[in-house]
């Protein structure tokens, strides 16, 4: 499924921006992210740590805390624009519709209430069944994500699980009201290599059994290539280049992506060093102007410094946020208008050639 | 369960007694003795003499502390000497103990329910006037000596607006409840506003911190309502170190009793203590601090076991 479906997507998330007003200045932790999510397909958000994926996912549950705002943009859920809901409605949507899990399985679950509990909570909290029930349910859905003995597990507190059993449990508890869409928020990186395998052959088998689409937000390249449809490659709080799982590793468009590839380490390499993309992840308090890539970018040029590029369909089905990036036409008169409005009426360096070859 | 109760127990034992040679020990090498006391300071040195050693006071000390203990484990501390002469000091103190009980239950529990809603409202309403108002509150709580509060109460109550609040003494609830709530209003307000500033402050940190948990930010992601997860998940965890605060919290009643029994002129096990002191009865003062450490032993004990019940994990380790 590499190429961008034909359907409705399930999720459509256009031009996201959630800032956090701090003593320090303002974060712009989500700068205008857009991306969609298809049935039935798992969709992996790759970035380092700080290019605004998490608080992306939390922000299309309308979960981010104070001092933390969701600005503009919209989250449209099967065509119904969630940013737009109340807290109320918010509340039916979370765990039910759309479940979320998170990154460290050993504070996720409340210590002092057992696993069967917390699991069957959110059951009630969505559904109109007795307490019988939904302990049963609880039970097939422990035996579901491959914890043994859940007749016996259910009764036990997070304390007597290991860390991989609490990721499973923390995965029950999402799927529990067999939502439309999971999002996992790095759900292995917890965890050692063995049991991140563990974890996903489950996921695997879960979104078969009930036909969710998955949202994957990790910072490893590999666990995309082994478990991910599609790709959005995040920085500086934005989408900067969507692709089918095989086109992107394949043929990476975008610069960043490509930097991330080379940090990857081959093992039919003969290279001693890995080539780490150079300088760090952009302060989201300040981001560069222009492309917000552009001070770490190899083929940056005088243009990507004033005029930001949005992200484009560079050929059918992929998309890439990069003035240098094969099939990113753009002519030179948009970048010098749009540069100007962009950039408030700042003046724009000419470019010196076409500027579309990379 | 049992077995760690039976544990405690057992070495509550040892620390009983190591209060006891400390008690013992304090009061017999204070200045001045009961005798001068009994015969005022005019008595002659030969009489004086003649007393004490009718009272075995010219023995080495650890022959009568060994002597007391011996008694005590049998439950005789003997009788009083100056404070009511000849009567069983274990009488006294029992006579007393229910109107000191009953005013530091009422007071615990009203700083409870005073101080855990004002610590949970404080935490979710941080930083707005709700919290600036409970914490000043608290603050001031903390500050207020016991005994200024408790005369400045008397001074409002009973002496300005001359309600029948302040009139010392008690009456057991078991005789006429109506007029034993009137007598120790005052006092209870006086000894719980210290006590539940204390107890809202610890649940207004113990809630922010659970509160910022990740299995909260997990609750509101499978739809939970913030109400339920501010009382339920949070509040459950923040309760087992305030629980902490509480039991030991109980302790400091009793000595908050003794200033306030004072102030109020309430013949508690507080007031008896100072006057123990007062005139050297030393068998009043060692039965009464025994019993007082024992209290703190055994309200100690109480917050273990409830820290097992509160806490899965103390539980399951105990096994």
């Amino acid at each position: 499924m590499s190429a961008e479906p034909d359907e409705q997507p399930v999720l459509e998330i256009r031009d996201l921006v959630t800032r956090f007003y701090t003593d320090e200045g303002t974060v712009k932790a989500v700068d205008g992210s857009s991306f969609d999510l298809y049935e039935g397909e798992t969709l992996g958000i790759v970035g380092e740590s700080g290019s605004g994926k998490s608080v992306t996912a939390l922000s299309m549950l309308q979960l981010v805390d104070s001092p933390g705002r969701i600005e503009r943009g919209s989250v449209r859920y099967r065509g119904d624009d969630l940013l737009e809901k109340s807290e109320a409605e918010m509340r039916s949507i979370r765990g039910n519709d759309i479940a979320m899990m998170f990154q460290d399985p050993m504070t996720s679950l409340n210590p002092v209430f057992t696993v069967g509990d917390q699991i069957s909570r959110v059951i009630k909290t969505h559904q109109d069944v007795s307490d019988a029930t939904a302990r049963e349910r609880t039970i097939e859905l422990m035996a579901d994500v491959g914890i043994p003995e859940p007749t016996s597990r259910v009764d036990n507190y997070p304390h007597q699980f290991s860390g991989g059993m609490r990721q499973r449990a923390l995965l029950a508890m999402a799927i529990s009201c067999e939502p439309d869409v999971l999002i996992a928020d790095e759900p292995t990186t917890a965890l050692d290599v063995t049991i991140e395998a563990q974890i996903f052959n489950v996921l695997d088998k879960l979104q078969e059994k009930y036909g969710m689409s998955i949202i994957l937000i990790t910072h490893d390249l590999g666990v995309v290539a082994g478990t991910c449809d599609r790709v959005a490659v995040a920085y500086g709080g934005r989408v900067v280049e969507r692709a089918g799982v095989d086109a992107l590793f394949e043929n990476p468009r975008h610069p960043y992506t490509r930097g991330l590839m080379r940090s990857i380490p081959r093992l039919t390499d003969d290279t001693d060093r890995l080539t780490p993309v150079k300088g760090d992840v952009p302060n989201l308090t300040d981001l560069p102007s222009g492309c917000s890539f552009h001070p770490r970018c190899p083929h940056a040029t005088a243009e990507c410094e004033s005029y930001d590029p949005e992200l484009r369909e560079v050929e059918p089905g992929r998309e890439a946020a990069c003035l240098h990036a094969r099939g990113y036409n753009l002519s030179k008169s948009t970048i010098e208008t749009e540069g100007v409005q962009a950039d408030g009426g700042s003046p724009v360096t000419p470019a010196t050639d076409g500027g579309a070859s990379q | 369960m049992f077995r760690f109760v039976l544990k405690r127990l057992l070495l509550s034992v040892p620390v009983l007694l190591g209060v006891s040679v400390v008690v013992f020990a304090l009061v017999h090498l204070a200045p001045g003795g009961p005798v001068r006391v009994m015969l005022g300071p005019l008595s002659s040195e030969e009489l004086v003499r003649q007393i004490r050693l009718e009272m075995g006071l010219n023995r080495p000390l650890y022959v009568q502390y060994g002597m007391w203990v011996f008694d005590a484990i049998q439950g005789d501390f003997g009788v009083s000497w100056t404070v009511k002469q000849g009567t069983p000091v274990t009488d006294i103190i029992v006579e007393r103990i229910p109107l000191t009980v009953e005013l530091s239950i009422l007071s615990m529990i009203t700083a409870v329910l005073i101080a855990i809603p004002a610590g949970i409202i404080s935490a979710v309403r941080k930083d707005k006037p709700a919290d600036h108002a409970a914490r000043i509150a608290a603050l001031s709580g903390i500050s207020i000596p016991d005994f200024w509060l408790g005369i400045i109460l008397i001074m409002i109550f009973a002496v300005q607006f001359s309600f029948p609040w302040a009139t010392g003494g008690w009456t057991p609830p078991w005789v006429d409840p109506v007029a034993n709530l009137q007598q120790l209003f005052l006092p209870v307000i006086t000894l719980g506003t210290a006590y539940s500033a204390l107890i809202a402050r610890m649940m207004r940190s113990e809630m922010l911190d659970t509160l910022s948990q990740d299995y909260v930010k997990t609750a509101r992601a499978m739809g939970i309502g913030a109400r339920e997860i501010v009382l339920k998940d949070a509040s459950k965890n923040a309760l087992i170190p305030v629980v902490t605060v509480i039991g030991v919290g109980l302790g400091q009643l009793m000595n908050g009793a003794i200033l306030t029994e004072t102030v109020f002129n309430l013949p508690g096990i507080g007031k008896l203590l100072i006057l123990a002191i007062d005139r050297r009865d030393y068998r009043i003062i060692q039965a009464l601090i025994l019993f007082i450490a024992s209290v703190f032993v055994f309200a100690n004990l109480a917050v273990d076991v409830l820290y097992a019940y509160l806490d899965p994990r103390i539980r399951h380790d105990g096994n």
